[in-house]
């Protein structure tokens, strides 16, 4: 009787204790001691690359695809890469990508996500083109709705992106990794690795215009990213766009876009490039990135933007060699033999008619075999309809023999020339370095580069080499593409020297081009630009800059200051200007504290003389705070460059987000079973709160995530990395109804940190 | 050779016995309410939530995930524990013109809603009062599924409840949303955070 007693005031004890347990332990918002027990310790994932993360940059691609609507049913018109560059969904692909064009009729463009690293891509969203450069074959594309035609909430999506890196940095033999879709969507991302192989000038975007590799990268990877070994994207692999009566590689019929109920020959294909073999680099696609991540286009302008209509056949003319470019874009010299161990050499050639976005390419044979690393696959063309372009390779030996230049335009054989790669340096004579100026009081060259004012002595100044005299030689002037000034001479000068010569007549504004010969032959040619007024010895074309934030049919109405308030939503620039010739090329440049956001070349298109020709800024809320600059460049020479301050006068710290950080994810399962549990929550605070200090205030979560339905959770923010001596800490929670929370502090993030750490939570049932 | 001396078994509880087994079922079941009382009171504990810039006072449930920082709304409170979803308790302010009406405002917010939401459906429409102010309640449902898409996650039908009154050339919004079928359990959360919302 006695043990029945002892018995029963145990269960009494025991139910004591489980009320005591229940009230206690069931208490919503009772913070839980730290649990650090086997299943929260995070788990060490398996060593990835350090440096290069390949799984955030895999989850960054993204496929594009231009579709549109036939009787009711969405056609793939066109596919291609892209990368996330901001976690609000902003993606830099090649603009034929995004673009419609005669092969890619579309009116919608679908972007499809890496959900799972090892299947093809999902269609997720809809996306709009931000800012595109047709001639660079660049855009910026924002991701603006789900697929459901649903759009999407501010400030909720949490995309994994990656940063544009210095693309200025990369290094010949460096190791590259290319991400991008090898086919149609019907594989998952893949990575192409290889090295840099070289690199290639071209008009207006200096010696690295096109970084090249010989890695094997098909075609669908156009538009994806080229990566370093720090994950930083380096530069957007290029293929150039399919085009109507071009050559084709493949082109796939994916769908009955005829409705015969077949799908074969009748219907669209969508076209497949070849091999990409040149990158653009990431610098030339910064400016569109960070306009697009400010919110900032390019307003109204005087003129709109314009496409000069072709009036004939476009055309290459006036092929010539030079071994070195000056700073102004200027041919050096004008060479007919190159000797051996050179390391630079340009192709030189006028162009006209031609439009942006036209297919180009330079073929180039080295004693009769195809040498493609000499020359520049096909790509799109950025040099507006007329002017002097070049293409060359620096910093690389050209080894010797029989080079074979030939241009093609959209396909055709354009113009060719051909130049000899050997022997000894050349002892024959020869001119050099033209530059122009003007003579001051004590007969000195000043003034000297390519913009000169209007009605002033001009004078041309070149070096000379190896010359003897009576040796023949001829100068041509141009003007606006007209002879208008020759002679022949016999040489009358040293064997070297620098030589002055004055030219004749009056210069009215426009462009102009001295050519000089050496028996006949071209030795040196530099074109110059007459405007403006003389101001000393330089030109003053542009005056009376005014910024104001308000215009009315090219008055300005707004207050015209330099310091404006917080939150304007445009900017103008109203500038006079004078004796500045219609077609001369010049380039307007917007800076935002420092960094060229847009920059554009073409045509003048206005009269010769007048006031009040302005250019615009807006953004579809507000200009963010920041100075922002107006630079005027005519032949490479800055002819002005004036700034104003919205706000503050710098941008925000935080305008660009970060890449960098620390993935966290994980599975939340039962104890029991091992079964995930959908909908758990798994927290993260923000490094300075631990458990204990948690209040249940949403301020203090750096992010949370809810298990999905196999129990997987993914924290969508990245963790801010700590250093090596002062580490960064987080705490987690984890919470799920009918199970014990856990808690845990001291989770260790710094520069050593493995990306992604993984922490599976076993949860037990209360 | 020793005496064996026989005590015969009791055949009853003593007195003591008895009244000892009698107080110990009874303290059992004392500490047994006790406990569950606690872990009641803790359940529906609230604490207050004040924002004296938009003039809103409400108690809402301790333990809950507050977000105040939104511009959207003045808080939002939801139950880290709650599965599949979490719970929602909101209350926002739409700044209204004079001639605006509770009707109107549940407009605009259909309107806002129905793009952002999947499958958005106004369900019904009442007339009620809150703090003898005349208001308007209105039940929605939309299905809402995971916004970060590499995660597997099966959509969850919701229903949601607003009860708009004006004040000041304002609208004050007080939302509830839960799963579907927790919809009704639930409701009690909400009733109690309307009984308790005070607008100044």
């Amino acid at each position: 009787m006695r043990r029945r007693q002892l018995v029963l005031h145990a269960l009494l004890a025991l139910a004591l204790l489980s009320a005591l347990s229940v009230g206690l332990l069931s208490g919503g918002g009772v913070p839980v001691a730290a649990q650090d027990g086997p299943d929260a310790t995070p788990t060490l994932p398996p060593p990835p690359l350090v440096e290069l993360n390949e799984e955030i940059i895999k989850r960054a691609t993204v496929l594009v695809m231009q579709t549109y609507q036939t009787r009711g049913q969405p056609v793939i018109a066109c596919t291609g890469s892209g990368t996330l560059v901001s976690a609000d969904g902003l993606i830099l692909t090649n603009a034929h990508v995004a673009l419609p064009s005669e092969m890619c009729r579309a009116d919608q463009l679908v972007i499809a996500i890496t959900v799972r690293l090892d299947e093809p891509p999902v269609p997720t969203y809809t996306a709009e083109i931000v800012n595109f450069s047709k001639g660079r074959d660049l855009a910026v594309l924002r991701i603006n709705g789900y697929l459901d035609g649903r759009a999407i909430e501010p400030g909720t999506l949490q995309l994994p992106f990656v940063e544009l890196g210095d693309s200025a940095t990369v290094q010949l033999d460096e190791t590259i990794t290319v991400m991008g879709y090898p086919d149609f969507g019907n594989a998952p991302v893949a990575a192409t690795r290889g090295t840099v192989s070289g690199f290639t000038a071209e008009a207006r975007a200096g010696d690295r215009a096109w970084i090249r590799t010989a890695a094997t990268i098909p075609g669908t990877m156009s538009g994806g990213g080229a990566y370093n070994r720090a994950g930083k994207l380096i530069g957007v692999p290029t293929i150039a766009p399919a085009r109507a009566g071009g050559e084709l590689v493949d082109c796939r019929v994916l769908q009955d876009t005829n409705g015969d109920g077949r799908a074969d020959e009748n219907d669209r294909c969508v076209p497949v490039g070849g091999f990409i073999s040149a990158l653009r680099p990431s610098r030339l696609a910064r400016g569109l990135v960070r306009a697009a991540t400010l919110g900032i286009r390019q307003g109204e302008d005087l003129t709109p933007p314009h496409a000069v209509p072709t009036e004939g056949a476009p055309i290459f003319s006036r092929l010539f060699f030079t071994t070195r470019v000056n700073e102004a874009g200027v041919p050096a010299n004008v060479i007919g033999r190159v000797p051996t161990g050179t390391t630079s050499l340009y192709l030189f050639f006028d162009y006209d008619n031609m439009v942006d976005g036209m297919v180009y390419e330079l073929r180039v044979t080295v004693d009769d075999v195809p040498r493609p690393e000499y020359g520049l696959p096909p790509t799109t063309w950025s040099g507006g309809k007329r002017g002097t372009w070049y293409i060359g390779r620096a910093g690389l030996p050209w080894e010797n023999g029989v080079y074979h230049f030939r241009l093609f335009i959209e396909g055709r054989e354009a113009a060719g020339r051909s130049i000899v790669i050997g022997g000894g340096p050349p002892t024959e004579p020869q001119f050099s370095d033209i530059v122009f100026g003007l003579l001051d009081e004590n007969g000195n060259l000043v003034g000297t580069n390519y913009v000169l004012p209007e009605g002033s002595a001009i004078q041309a100044r070149f070096n000379y080499l190896y010359m003897t005299p009576e040796t023949t030689w001829s100068y041509i002037w141009y003007f606006e593409g007209q002879e208008v000034l020759r002679d022949t001479l016999a040489w009358a000068g040293d064997e070297q020297g620098v030589w002055v010569m004055p030219a004749g007549g009056d210069f009215y504004p426009g462009q102009y081009r001295l050519e000089l010969y050496i028996e006949g032959t071209l030795s040196a040619t530099a074109d110059f630009v007459i405007a403006g007024g003389a101001e000393g010895y330089s030109s003053a074309i542009f005056s009376d800059f005014r910024f104001t934030d308000e215009q009315i049919e090219g008055v300005p109405t707004g207050a015209v200051r330099n310091d404006f308030p917080s939150e304007i939503p445009r900017l103008y620039v109203f500038f006079n200007w004078r004796l500045i010739a219609p077609g001369t090329l010049w380039t307007r440049r917007w800076l935002v504290d420092g960094d060229v956001l847009f920059e554009v070349t073409e045509p003048w298109d206005a009269e010769s003389t007048g006031e009040n020709y302005f250019v615009g800024l807006q953004s579809l809320q507000t200009l963010p705070d920041a100075t922002y600059t107006f630079e005027i460049v005519i032949a490479n020479v800055t002819q002005a460059s004036v700034s104003a301050k919205v706000g503050l006068g710098q941008l925000p710290v935080e305008a660009f987000a970060s890449a960098e950080g620390v993935l966290m994810t994980g599975r939340i399962t039962d104890a029991e079973t091992g079964q995930g549990i959908p909908g758990a929550l798994f927290i993260v605070l923000q490094a300075e709160y631990s458990v204990e200090d948690f209040l249940w205030d949403r301020a203090q979560v750096l992010d949370a995530s809810l298990a999905d339905s196999q129990g997987y959770f993914r924290i969508a923010r990245l963790l801010p990395r700590g250093t090596r001596e002062e580490p960064l800490l987080y705490s987690v929670l984890v919470r799920a109804e009918g199970y014990l929370p856990l808690s845990a502090d001291g989770i260790v993030v710094d520069t050593d940190t493995r990306s992604p750490v993984v922490i599976n939570v076993a949860l037990s049932r209360n | 050779m020793s005496d064996v001396v026989e005590i015969p078994a009791p055949v009853s509880l003593n007195f003591t016995q008895r009244w000892n087994t009698y107080l110990a079922l009874m303290l059992a079941a004392a500490v047994l309410f006790l406990g569950l009382t606690m872990r009641r009171n803790t359940l529906s504990a609230t604490q207050t939530f004040e924002d004296l810039e938009a003039g809103v006072r409400a108690q809402v449930p301790l333990g809950w995930l507050i977000d105040a920082k939104s511009d959207e709304y003045v808080f939002r409170a939801e139950d880290p524990d709650a599965l599949p979803f979490k719970t929602m308790l909101q209350v926002s302010v739409m700044t209204v013109g004079p001639d605006a009406t509770p009707n109107l405002v549940l407009d605009l917010l259909n309107m806002q809603r129905a793009p952002r939401f999947s499958t958005y459906r106004e369900i019904a429409r009442f007339d009620e009062r809150l703090r003898d102010a005349p208001a308007k309640r209105m039940i929605y449902a939309y299905t809402q599924d995971e916004r970060n898409p590499f995660q597997a996650s099966v959509p969850i039908v919701v229903q949601g409840v607003d009860v708009v009154v004006l004040r000041r050339g304002q609208a004050v919004i007080i939302t509830y949303r839960e799963e579907r079928s927790d919809f009704e359990k639930n409701l009690g959360r909400f009733e109690d955070l309307l009984a308790t919302v005070e607008i100044f």
